[in-house]
């Protein structure tokens, strides 16, 4: 048990210290002190010093792991400025900068105030668009998106973070200072402060449009189409235009524009809504007096308006309620589902996935909704709530780490080579190995560092169809890949018949090859190379031996039957017995 | 967050000083036991590794 968390609380409630006063004493951020509160981290000691100083106390009272530490009677209440200087440490400029801001607060909010001032009456002078300060400032709402197979949204430092299907490098995401993030359905689009459109697995012509585009004050993802406007009420669309949801492209006078799956809405300067592309066979989108945002899937259609009321279209399906909800500030809609976000940070479900239903109830304190066909996520500000099917594991954004979805292997192929049925396929950047699973027998699998895998034939069976599957194996910052699989039908040859002609033979001869480096390898992948090379378990004795590792991992000490870098043909290495040893880990 | 530096640790029977963060890392590896015991001049007496603080980064079991 960590006593400690219990203790830092107990002594900064006593005299009556707020989380972030005690944080500025230690010259750390609030929500780093958090974590030591809530137990989630320890203090260092040098850290754990200040604070026993800070608090009149032996510096072994903190560092004991026990309930009881020492509090003295205090007679009067204090303000957190109370002797804070006396306690900084000493390189703590940042907590420094900090007091001399407290101290001279009204100054600042002053000064502030008379900046806001000059900022409006020159504001209230010029001749501006209507949408001139989109740009300049992220709305919770445009924080968090979602495709039917990935999630992105913009963390509290406006740097985009994304998870799940990563084929396309829809989610190879590089950028901060975003104000609004959207995905269509194989790429991710972002806006930064300065008005300036990227994208990442968008086709390069698109790509190349977008980054041309100036002063973007909003943008919307179809399916597979951007649309945009700049701070001027000009529309600029780019992508898909199969259904003419581009067809507003070079519109002006606009104030407003919304995407669906394969639509387009503008709302003109005058208020007038138009419409473009598919909308379940619609030509239009009925009356409202301002739209503030839609969400669509492949039967859905949200309308949020301005009024916080909800408005909805189906393509097919009849349900037997209205959705009533009131005071929403974000939609989004799956396949079967609408959801609702309300200004006091609770999620609202309308039509049968009682299941989604259930689940949100426990979510509070949302700020963005967002929806795939089959799942819906939230985002709190701190982490992403997810409920529905995670397919793509597309829920596991995090704060603490970004992760990129390692693309599918191509060219996956399936040989029989003499004795052996190969498997290879083309590399993919930043695997670190891959795991080639086949239905065959009782299932085979294995972990191979390269682009190939020799599987021994006599294992299938002439004339059965067998699904080979390999998927890219990422690691740290690299999550693995969507796996590729191909069919793969076994024939045997049949021998030819004996010739009497005076054809010459052809012997075929084995190409021999190196082996790794054995030892130091770690167990683990000591026993993944030799699976790759076909070994099998009666080849091999493994032995613990008495010495301790130095780290986590047992590594391998010493091996007999093949040696480092020996050359050898397939053959003869399937005919060998191999021991080896390897270190003991200790708690193991 | 930046660690103290300093060599200040002293583990009983090792003569040799270790930074918090060598320190923390050699328990969390668990080349230190929970018994093991560390001191600094600030402390002024020999402690168990699990009647500290850091028994928070004994490996877990």
């Amino acid at each position: 048990m960590n006593y400690l968390a219990g203790k830092l609380l107990k002594l900064r409630k006593h005299y009556n210290y707020s989380q972030r006063f005690v944080a500025d004493v230690l010259g750390i951020d609030v929500l780093e002190y958090m974590g030591f509160e809530n137990g989630r981290d320890v203090l260092h000691f040098a850290q754990l010093k200040t604070l026993a100083r800070f608090y009149h106390i032996p510096v072994s009272e903190l560092f004991y792991n026990r309930p009881d530490v020492t509090l003295y009677d205090i007679s009067n209440t204090h303000t957190d400025e109370l002797n804070i200087e006396y306690f900084l440490p000493k390189d703590s400029k940042w907590a420094k900068i900090k007091l001399f801001f407290k101290q001279h607060l009204y100054w600042f909010v002053g000064a502030f105030g008379v900046l806001i001032i000059l900022f409006f009456v020159l504001w209230l002078a010029l001749d501006k668009p209507d949408k001139i300060f989109l740009a300049l400032e992220t709305q919770d709402r445009n924080r968090l998106d979602a495709s039917d197979t990935s999630v992105v949204y913009i963390d509290n430092n406006g740097v985009v973070k994304g998870s799940g299907d990563n084929t396309n490098g829809q989610l190879n995401l590089d950028y901060d200072d975003i104000v609004k993030v959207e995905e269509g359905s194989t790429f991710t689009v972002v806006l930064n402060s300065s008005g300036q459109l990227d994208s990442s697995g968008l086709m390069d012509r698109h790509a190349e449009i977008i980054r041309k585009w100036n002063n973007i004050v909003d943008f919307a993802c179809g399916d597979g189409h951007i649309i945009a406007l700049d701070a001027s009420g000009k529309v600029y669309c780019t992508g898909d235009n199969m259904y003419g949801q581009c067809d507003f492209n070079g519109f002006e006078g606009v104030k407003d524009v919304f995407a669906t799956d394969r639509g387009s809405v503008i709302v003109e300067n005058d208020g007038s809504i138009a419409v473009s592309g598919e909308f379940f066979g619609r030509s239009s989108l009925g009356n409202y007096e301002n739209i503030q945002d839609l969400d669509s899937s492949d039967t859905l259609l949200t309308i949020l308006q301005s009024d916080g009321s909800v408005d909805y279209y189906s393509s097919g399906r009849n349900y037997n309620d209205v959705p009533f909800f009131n005071d929403i500030v974000d939609v989004a809609c799956g396949n079967d589902f609408i959801a609702a976000l309300d200004s006091g940070g609770k999620v609202h479900i309308d039509i049968d996935n009682y299941l989604i239903q259930e689940e949100v109830q426990s979510w509070e304190n949302v700020i963005a909704i967002a929806a795939g066909k089959d799942y819906l996520v939230g985002y709190d500000g701190q982490e992403i709530l997810g409920v529905g099917k995670n397919t793509y594991k597309q829920f596991e954004v995090s704060e603490a780490s970004t992760q990129y979805r390692l693309p599918a292997v191509r060219n996956l192929k399936a040989v029989v080579d003499g004795e052996f049925l190969t498997v290879q396929f083309d590399s993919v950047a930043n695997a670190r190995a891959y795991l080639i699973e086949i239905d065959v027998g009782t299932g085979f699998s294995a972990y191979v560092e390269d682009t190939i895998c020799m599987v021994d034939i006599t294992r299938f069976e002439d004339g059965r169809t067998y699904t080979i599957t390999v998927t890219a194996l990422g690691e740290g910052e690299y999550a693995d890949s969507a796996s590729e699989s191909i069919e793969f039908t076994y024939h045997t040859k049949t021998e030819p018949e004996p010739s009497e002609s005076s054809e010459p033979t052809v012997d075929i001869v084995e190409i021999p090859f190196a082996l790794d480096q054995l030892v130091g390898k770690t167990k683990t992948n000591f026993e993944i190379y030799l699976q790759g090379l076909g070994i099998g378990q009666d080849q091999l004795t493994a032995i613990e031996s008495e010495n301790i590792c130095e780290g986590e991992e047992a590594i391998i000490e010493s091996v007999t039957g093949i040696s480092d870098y020996e050359t050898v043909t397939r053959k003869e290495l399937l005919e060998r017995k191999i021991t080896y040893t390897y270190c003991k880990v200790e708690n193991s | 967050m930046i660690l103290n530096k300093g060599k200040i640790w002293h583990i009983q029977n090792d003569n040799t000083a270790y930074s918090d963060e060598e320190l923390i890392t050699m328990i969390k590896s668990g080349k230190l036991k929970a018994d093991t015991r560390i001191t600094n001049r600030d402390l002024k007496k020999w402690i168990r590794i699990k009647d500290s603080i850091y028994q928070f980064y004994l490996p877990k079991l």
